[in-house]
């Protein structure tokens, strides 16, 4: 629904008429990391573990694009193949909150009554709770792992997914079209899920993206921290934590260059986030 | 459209034919916030519609013709009182889906909003052959064929069958609207300020195609407004709702020609026309009000 969701936008809006480069160029640059994320095996030069103990720290070379890490492996190689972890990882994350958080809003919103208070009590706990506190300690209950951290921040994510829904979902069940169904029989399951989440998608699909970025981010850091993606992944965050001993020493670019991959992604994401909000919200 | 009876008819006209529509005693009082008193939007409300019928609802905002008309089509319920449609129990509670479907067949509404009341992403047709889907009425080729029907009857184009509510405009959407109510064959179609939000010659066309599908279908219809013109014009007898109380009732031209309550007689004078006084109006409904 998404893929389509965004071709009909682009189609309908022309991306030329508008004239927005900076949307434009966001959306290419996004498009691209998609496009090495599915290559990468292929574009890489060496194995992202490929370890050289004669080429530890090296420098940019033609051999080496980026140079190499610690243990000699070809960072321009580990940076492509990382684009996998980095991605699926937020994806993932977003998948799941989404599946959980839109369900729990829409029933909320639907129903009111004690399934909106407890919403609103959970929601209320989650945001004075850090949330980065909260996934370290389901790390610390479940164990450390890539997966642990996803299944983590989407706990963390879903209900304040729950909320934006809720709040979206109120306004789109005061329209009579849903009174309208209602009349024509169709049973309350049917009105939400086949007609009035469909009406909210483009205000929910602006938010998800920046989410999405906002999800890259957080995964980053927990594996910079040693709780999500363990070596030998060249998972972005992690290769940045791995890379810091370089610094002291005179090499930034094991460091720097994930760094900025995941800076480029997050801003990429949130511009176009911003701008699918901004155009699907015009429409609606 | 208006019978040719002259103010000497009697107040009442019976329902020709038997009662499709049967309501005895409808109440309803929705509750205030603490400290004011509930709003009665019905108080033991009765009346009946004939096949074929038009009834016209009349009264001023808040006077309770939005909640009777809602309560027909099952989105509002009934504090007490009874309500039939073709002898069935409306407020009995349906079981299931076929249960339901078949409840919704009965009666369908066109609602005040010609811009809210459609779903903005389907097409008309798509709208059509989705609510004929719904209740199983054909198969997928069936039922576009039927829409075709459907926008026809309404004087729709093929063309604008795939057009986008927002691409029509207000007085097409209520066409699409009516279309779509009609998709399920319904045996009471309730129009709810259905002309309302449309300008005078829309409206005009509109009422001449709900007259005409009541006349080719034979269903009854309710036509809730508060433009007693645009009722007088379509409907065969009316009720004249006062706070929820039905203060009058009769023929369309006697209750128009000669309104025997005062509250009937304060909304003939009050519409517009010759040597019409917006401040004697106001003058005259506070004095009403005043003497209740």
């Amino acid at each position: 629904m998404t893929t389509t969701a965004t071709g009909a936008l682009l189609r309908r809006d022309g991306l030329a008429r508008r004239r927005d480069p900076l949307y434009a160029v966001s959306l290419a640059f996004l498009g691209l990391v998609v496009l090495v994320a599915a290559f990468a095996p292929l574009l890489a030069p060496y194995p992202p573990d490929a370890i050289d103990f004669t080429a530890i720290w090296g420098s940019p070379s033609p051999a080496h694009l980026l140079g190499t890490d610690q243990l000699g492996r070809d960072l321009f190689s580990r940076l492509l193949l990382g684009t996998r972890e980095s991605l699926i990882g937020p994806l993932a994350l977003l998948a799941g909150a989404t599946v959980i958080g839109v369900a729990i809003g829409l029933v909320a919103a639907w129903n009111g009554g004690w399934v909106d208070v407890l919403l609103a009590r959970i929601t209320d706990v989650m945001f004075a709770f850090p949330g980065l506190l909260f996934v370290v300690l389901v790390i610390a209950v479940f164990g450390k792992g890539p997966w642990t951290a996803v299944v983590a921040l989407a706990l963390a994510y879903a209900p304040v997914i729950a909320k934006f829904t809720r709040s979206i979902a109120l306004s789109e069940l005061a329209r009579p079209y849903v009174d309208a169904y209602r009349v024509q029989g169709a049973s309350a399951v049917h009105i939400a899920v086949r007609r009035v989440l469909p009406n909210m998608t483009p205000a929910l699909l602006g938010y998800l993206v920046v989410l999405f970025g906002e999800g890259l981010m957080s995964l980053a850091t927990l594996s910079y921290l040693g709780f999500g993606a363990q070596p030998p992944s060249s998972e972005w965050g992690l290769m940045v934590q791995e890379g810091q001993d370089g610094i002291v020493l005179g090499h930034f670019a094991p460091t720097l260059v994930p760094g900025l991959a995941i800076a480029a992604v997050v801003v990429a994401v949130n511009i176009v986030g911003v701008r699918l909000s901004e155009r699907l919200g015009a429409r609606a | 459209m208006s019978t040719p009876e002259t103010a000497s008819a009697t107040a009442f006209a019976p329902a020709p034919g038997p009662a499709l529509v049967e309501a005895a005693g409808l109440r309803r009082a929705f509750r205030m916030p603490k400290g004011q008193d509930p709003v009665v939007a019905a108080n033991d409300v009765s009346f009946r519609i004939a096949a074929g019928e038009v009834l016209g609802l009349v009264g001023e905002s808040g006077s309770g013709k939005s909640t009777i008309a809602r309560m027909l089509v099952g989105l509002e319920r009934a504090d007490a009182g009874s309500l039939r449609i073709a002898g069935a129990d409306r407020f009995a509670p349906a079981r299931g889906r076929a249960a339901r479907l078949a409840r919704a067949r009965q009666a369908q509404m066109v609602f005040q909003d010609p811009y809210g009341s459609l779903d903005r992403r389907l097409s008309v047709q798509q709208a059509l052959v989705a609510a004929m889907r719904l209740h199983g009425l054909a198969d997928r080729e069936g039922a576009r064929r039927r829409a075709g029907e459907l926008l026809d009857r309404v004087r729709l184009t093929v063309e604008q069958g795939a057009l986008r509510p927002h691409q029509l405009s207000g007085g097409q959407r209520q066409r699409v609207a009516i279309a779509r109510a009609l998709a399920v064959s319904p045996t009471l179609l309730v129009l709810d300020e259905a002309v309302s939000a449309l300008d005078v010659s829309v409206q005009a066309q509109i009422l001449e195609l709900v007259d005409e599908i009541r006349r080719d279908e034979g269903i009854a219809v309710l036509f809730v407004s508060h433009d007693l013109a645009v009722v007088d014009e379509i409907a065969d007898r009316v009720l004249v709702l006062y706070r929820g109380d039905v203060v009058e009732e009769g023929a369309a031209s006697a209750v128009f020609r000669a309104p025997e309550h005062p509250y009937t007689r304060l909304l003939v004078s009050s519409v517009p026309g010759p040597g019409w006084d917006p401040h004697e109006v106001i003058a005259r409904r506070r004095e009403f009000d005043a003497a209740r």
